[in-house]
């Protein structure tokens, strides 16, 4: 990854070999494949669902999914208790399920670099100072606290993404840190500092291209911890607030009927469970394509990076 | 080792009153918890009492002293829902939490190791496959659905356990394996990467080539080096277990413990009770990180307790 390349030509060849990388691999080509199809329905859901999310429809009530006796084509996996169509419902939920970890993920981790940044630069008091603060953050009850916080504040999209950002942004500080302080031992960096390079550019020059490949696979982890948070949020019913749509809403929603219509709880879970395991997949399989150490271990990669929480 | 455990419990002291001021900050600066506890219709009146019952009407600073001293000595107010002592309601409650976590987290960790040490031996088999699409599955499968696809299987469906709540050891079964299994998915995965990594250390390698037998080599060496890197992370599960998976597998199992009373509470607008909840889950996320870290000390002689920070 730190290859500088010389012109558009080579360019081209790299993202061909990292193409060819992927699809070679099944994990990642599912991940990748998993990506793609929830991006394409976030981005093109009036399009694709059959039919409005919210459009009622009381005389067709818990319709069950086309596979079952009574169900039709016309609601492939059936209608909830106000009518409303399923699959429709999932792919809309698509939109926040993939805006909430982008918005959360963005905020956490240009706040969380600079603050990594800053405390591994400057080292000494400044860092001290940050990382114990940093420290402290992660012995807090994670998912409990954001709870506590958006029952009193009100649950509703920013407060809902800022919340969860709020939990993550230290994973990011730390690894930055970690990184830094690791990069500035190298001798590259100590020469760069002989010769009078400025701290700017030793670190835009020599330390932030280490940073880069680390740091994105960790976002795209991160993202996978986001969509279970809200998705358990929303299911608590603390995090996305109807009219909006997501997908454990739905689930929520569909535990009243769990022993009637099954199929209001299976379907929208199985959407989060599949989105998170593409993520997953993808994720592990970036760390492994970036380290060629963890090459011999390659299937280990998504989840042993220690997180701020579970849930 | 004196001096290191009152060092590490003046942070731990520390990190619960911060954890307390957060929560006072987000409570009395950000939401208004007079409007949060009041129904929609209440008066004028209405407000001005509770806000004068609750110490609303002093300056803020005051309220966040004695908010503090209070906290420190137990006192966290009267549930509004409950109208006695908060910290008697959540203490109450938490000997279910404590058998569901303690049933929950033994079975995510006991099985995680075998499921990784197993996978470890000989990675690319097709049981070290199997091993890690499971470990990867139970990292990614919403805690609440899978909780919700088992009632509807084992309750309804085969009619094996009770759909919810508490009593006998068929209650505890669903709410603990629900609970336990992200934990074995995370435990699996380190402890096979962990194992993979000490079977291709020297020192181990070293071993085979004084004719160590294989099954010692894994049992002694492998294994102590594995257990080291698990105890880390399974102090980090032990947590999210506690503060997380806990509140979301009472919800769905209607489990009688903290969690269960913190959404109660939520749904009923008791914010001093929530704050109780969160205040005796935050003494014991911070007691479990001293716990671990003693442990991991004492377990690895390459880290000294004053290293430790």
């Amino acid at each position: 990854m730190n290859t500088v390349s010389s012109g558009s030509r080579s360019e081209r060849r790299r993202w061909a070999g990292w193409l060819m990388r992927i699809v070679r691999d099944p994990t990642a080509l599912f991940g990748i494949l998993v990506l793609a199809l929830l991006v394409s329905a976030a981005l093109f859901a009036p399009i694709i669902a059959p039919l409005d999310p919210n459009k009622q429809d009381l005389a067709a009530r818990l319709l069950p999914p086309f596979y079952a006796e009574g169900g039709s084509a016309e609601h492939l996996l059936g209608t909830d208790q106000l009518g409303r169509d399923v699959l429709s419902r999932i792919i809309h939920g698509t939109r926040i399920s993939l805006t909430i970890p982008l918005v959360s993920v963005t905020l956490a981790g240009v706040f969380g670099t600079a603050v990594g940044l800053l405390a591994g630069y400057r080292g000494g008091k400044t860092d001290a100072f940050i990382m114990r603060i940093v420290d402290t953050l992660f012995s807090f009850p994670g998912l409990l606290l954001a709870l506590t916080i958006l029952a009193v504040v009100g649950p509703s999209f920013w407060t809902l993404a800022i919340v969860l950002s709020l939990r993550i942004w230290m994973v990011f500080a730390r690894m930055t840190r970690g990184l830094v302080l690791s990069a500035r031992e190298a001798e590259y960096v100590e020469a760069a500092e002989l010769v009078g390079a400025s701290p700017v550019r030793i670190m835009l020059r020599h330390i932030a291209p280490n940073l880069t490949a680390p740091l994105l696979t960790l976002a795209v982890l991160e993202s996978a911890h986001v969509i279970l948070s809200e998705a358990a949020l929303s299911f608590l019913g603390l995090g996305i607030q109807p009219p909006q749509t997501s997908w454990g809403l739905d689930v929520a929603i569909g535990r009243q009927y769990v022993f009637s219509a099954p199929w209001l709880i299976i379907f929208p879970g199985l959407a989060i469970a599949v989105a998170v395991l593409g993520i997953n997949l993808l994720a592990g399989w970036l760390r492994v394509a970036a380290d060629p150490q963890e090459s011999a271990k390659r299937f280990a990669a998504a989840a042993d990076a220690p997180s701020a929480w579970s849930g | 080792m004196g001096r290191y455990l009152l060092k590490r419990l003046s942070q731990a002291v520390l990190v619960v009153i911060s954890v307390m001021v957060v929560v006072f900050v987000v409570t009395r600066l950000i939401g208004d918890p007079v409007a949060v506890m009041l129904p929609l219709e209440a008066t004028e009146e209405n407000r001005a009492l509770l806000e004068a019952q609750l110490g609303l009407d002093r300056p803020i600073l005051a309220q966040l002293g004695d908010y503090v001293a209070d906290a420190v000595r137990f006192d966290l107010g009267d549930s509004l829902w409950q109208r006695r002592p908060a910290i008697d309601v959540v203490l109450e409650r938490l000997p279910p939490t404590v058998l569901l976590v303690a049933a929950g987290f033994s079975f995510g960790v006991l099985l995680g190791l075998v499921i990784g040490i197993v996978s470890g031996m000989r990675p690319g088999g097709w049981v070290d496959r199997g091993a890690v699409t499971l470990g990867l599955l139970g990292v990614s499968l919403p805690q609440f659905w899978i909780g919700l696809v088992f009632i509807v299987f084992f309750s309804v469906g085969l009619g094996w356990f009770p759909t919810s709540g508490s009593g006998g050891i068929e209650h505890l079964v669903l709410p603990a394996v629900v609970l336990g299994l992200p934990v074995v998915g995370r435990i699996a995965l380190v402890t096979r990467s962990s194992m993979i990594d000490e079977l291709n250390a020297q020192h181990v390698k070293d071993a085979t080539g004084r004719g160590v037998s294989r099954s010692r080599i894994v049992m002694v060496h492998a294994l102590k080096g594995a257990g080291i890197a698990s105890i880390t992370i399974a102090g980090w599960e032990l947590i999210g277990v506690l503060a997380g998976g806990a509140v979301v597998v009472e919800t769905v199992y209607a489990w009688p413990g903290i969690g269960f009373t913190a959404m109660q509470a939520i749904e009923r607008h008791d914010i001093i009770l929530v704050q109780a909840v969160v205040f005796v889950v935050a003494i014991m996320v911070v007691t479990i990180n001293i716990i671990v870290d003693v442990a991991y000390t004492m377990l690895d002689p390459r880290v000294k307790f004053d290293r430790v920070s």
